[in-house]
């Protein structure tokens, strides 16, 4: 009898024991949870850090026709853009774009975009993130006044339910036309309202035949593109644009494709790009990388992670993309070699991509003087322990440059052989 | 008696403190840590917030565990810098808050992915099993059930 007694006590005790440990659980749970999620380690995350280029996230530069470096990144709720004039040893003072504070998407597979015309005005476009996950705005604003001062931004798509429109990239024509990308999942939401199967997102893209003051309505290229890997973009030679995106072909072949714009609002064939058969239903974030050369070739670089077909590939096309040449295998597939760019300059091709060996990352190039036909070794550039961001290549009136953005490190501008 | 009642319950306070859902750390050291401890073939998954096709795989592991309990899973959200919050609430939507889940911290994603798998670059859903700490199976992108069912009854 005492012993069942006991037993009640006992098994009274284990629940108000029970129940007094929930609540504090809880509370300790939560207050956990507060201090987590801080972005950048070290002097970058303290709040009161000032906007700076160690401190940025999705960098990106160009040089305007007068040899100036400008910069394009994001700090806080505000896209900055500061300039060099001598090639990247000292710069300006960062102007913020927009006054009020927005939800600046800049990560490294989808950084800011900057271009600069003839006529130095400043193109700047980037991701705007909306409260629904994977949702967000194509943004833009340009200076008219060489960075003094940047317009209100606009947002780009004209579709603007809360949903995907991500992923932008951003090219100019020598008659100042400015032409952006993205993938959008209008299409997408569509098709759920009306019960129906969707694959992926859509490519849009819209332009601008006012130097940035408007954006024409928005044109739907083609549906289901993968979701997550940024679009790239290259002016061909007549001054139209060529997209290349990863695109979801049958099922789940995760290839590339590409589009030649016929005329400003014109989108020509579809064409598939890379042929590597990555059967994956998931999420690659890593988008391919195209420049097209003074004579109208396209070079592109890409990855894939295809059992029998995986790392970096290159190929090029003489034909506007209708037939390519062989597929080369680029860097180390065993030192993660990843987020691989392309440029041309004359008849030389440069690829700029990064490595991993479990402690550093190494910035490797190699480049061809024949068009892409035969390459040179890889060299490596630069390592660092520091978090870095997707390489861009880069180029002025005299040579090509590799960019890196290491957080807490200064950007680095590193000109490549000619 | 008393003496035993209180240790009881002392006990019951230790282990609850660990009991209820709760996101763990993955940093430098955790894979290791993980699969060194598992004599029994078990299922690890990489997902993260930034994934549509991952919620797709976190609904079919939520019916999986319920259907197999048996089978050991472990979640590993690749989520640097965001808020635990934010985990967990997926995680019991799909009714997988009790499961074993991580997510990664410190600075460098990168580098955490090279000490699990030289040749995963990121694609997301990961899905390994894992026997004995070898890696005997491994997925990209969503893992369908019949297949995660055929891989353990190869394994087992």
């Amino acid at each position: 009898m005492r012993k069942q007694k006991s037993f009640r006590q006992l098994i009274g005790l284990l629940f108000s024991a029970i129940a007094l440990v929930m609540p504090v659980q809880v509370q300790s749970a939560e207050h956990k949870h507060a201090t987590h999620g801080v972005p950048i380690p070290g002097a970058c995350a303290k709040a009161d850090t000032p906007a700076s280029l160690q401190c940025a996230r999705g960098v990106s530069s160009v040089f305007d026709s007068k040899g100036r470096l400008w910069l394009a990144w994001a700090f806080g709720g505000h896209v900055y853009v500061n300039f060099s004039d001598d090639k990247g040893k000292t710069y300006s003072s960062p102007v913020a774009i927009n006054r009020t504070p927005e939800a600046v998407a800049a990560k490294a597979e989808s950084p800011i975009k900057i271009l600069v015309d003839r006529q130095g005005r400043i193109f700047i476009s980037w991701t705007m993130k909306l409260a629904k996950r994977f949702s967000g705005h194509i943004r833009f604003s340009r200076s008219v006044d060489g960075g003094e001062n940047f317009s209100a931004p606009l947002t780009v798509n004209d579709h603007l339910e809360v949903t995907s429109h991500r992923f932008q990239s951003m090219a100019i024509n020598e008659a100042g036309d400015i032409f952006i990308a993205w993938l959008d999942k209008r299409d997408l939401l569509a098709a759920i309202r009306s019960d129906k199967p969707y694959t992926g997102a859509a490519v849009y893209y819209a332009y601008s035949d006012n130097h940035g003051q408007s954006f024409h309505p928005n044109i739907k290229v083609i549906d289901s593109s993968c979701e997550c890997c940024r679009t790239a973009m290259a002016m061909d030679k007549d001054g139209l644009p060529v997209i290349l995106w990863r695109h979801v072909f049958d099922k789940n072949t995760r290839d590339h494709a590409l589009a030649k714009l016929l005329a400003n609002d014109r989108v020509g064939k579809v064409r598939r790009a890379s042929f590597d058969n990555w059967q994956v239903d998931g999420c690659p974030h890593h988008g391919p990388s195209i420049s097209s050369s003074d004579e109208g070739y396209y070079h592109l670089t890409w990855f894939n992670n295809a059992p029998e077909r995986h790392g970096l590939f290159y190929a090029y096309s003489k034909d506007q993309g209708k037939t390519f040449s062989s597929a080369i295998s680029v860097g180390n597939y065993k030192a993660a070699a990843s987020h691989p760019q392309v440029i041309t300059a004359g008849e030389t091709v440069y690829l700029l991509w990064k490595e991993f060996d479990g402690k550093q990352s190494s910035l490797i190039t190699m480049q061809s003087v024949d068009k892409g036909k035969n390459w040179s070794e890889a060299e490596q550039l630069l390592q660092t322990t520091a978090t870095n961001e997707h390489p861009l290549l880069l180029r002025d009136e005299q040579r090509v440059y590799a960019a890196w953005q290491r957080t807490g490190e200064d950007y680095h501008l590193i000109p490549l052989r000619k | 008696m008393k003496i035993l009642a209180l240790t009881t319950v002392l006990w019951l306070l230790s282990v609850s403190a660990f009991a209820g859902p709760q996101i763990r750390s993955f940093s430098s050291g955790s894979y290791q840590q993980i699969v060194s401890h598992q004599q029994q073939v078990f299922v690890m998954v990489f997902w993260s917030l930034d994934c549509p096709p991952c919620y797709k795989e976190l609904e079919m592991l939520g019916r999986f565990s319920k259907q197999y309990p048996a089978i050991k899973l472990v979640l590993v959200s690749t989520d640097i810098s965001v808020s635990k919050n934010e985990i967990l609430a997926v995680l019991t939507k799909y009714q997988l808050e009790n499961t074993e889940s991580w997510v990664f911290t410190g600075n460098s994603e990168e580098r955490l992915r090279f000490e699990i798998d030289v040749t995963w670059y990121g694609e997301l859903p990961r899905s390994y099993l894992i026997k004995h700490s070898e890696q005997i199976q491994v997925v990209s992108g969503v893992l369908e059930e019949a297949k995660l069912i055929k891989m353990l009854s190869d394994y087992q």
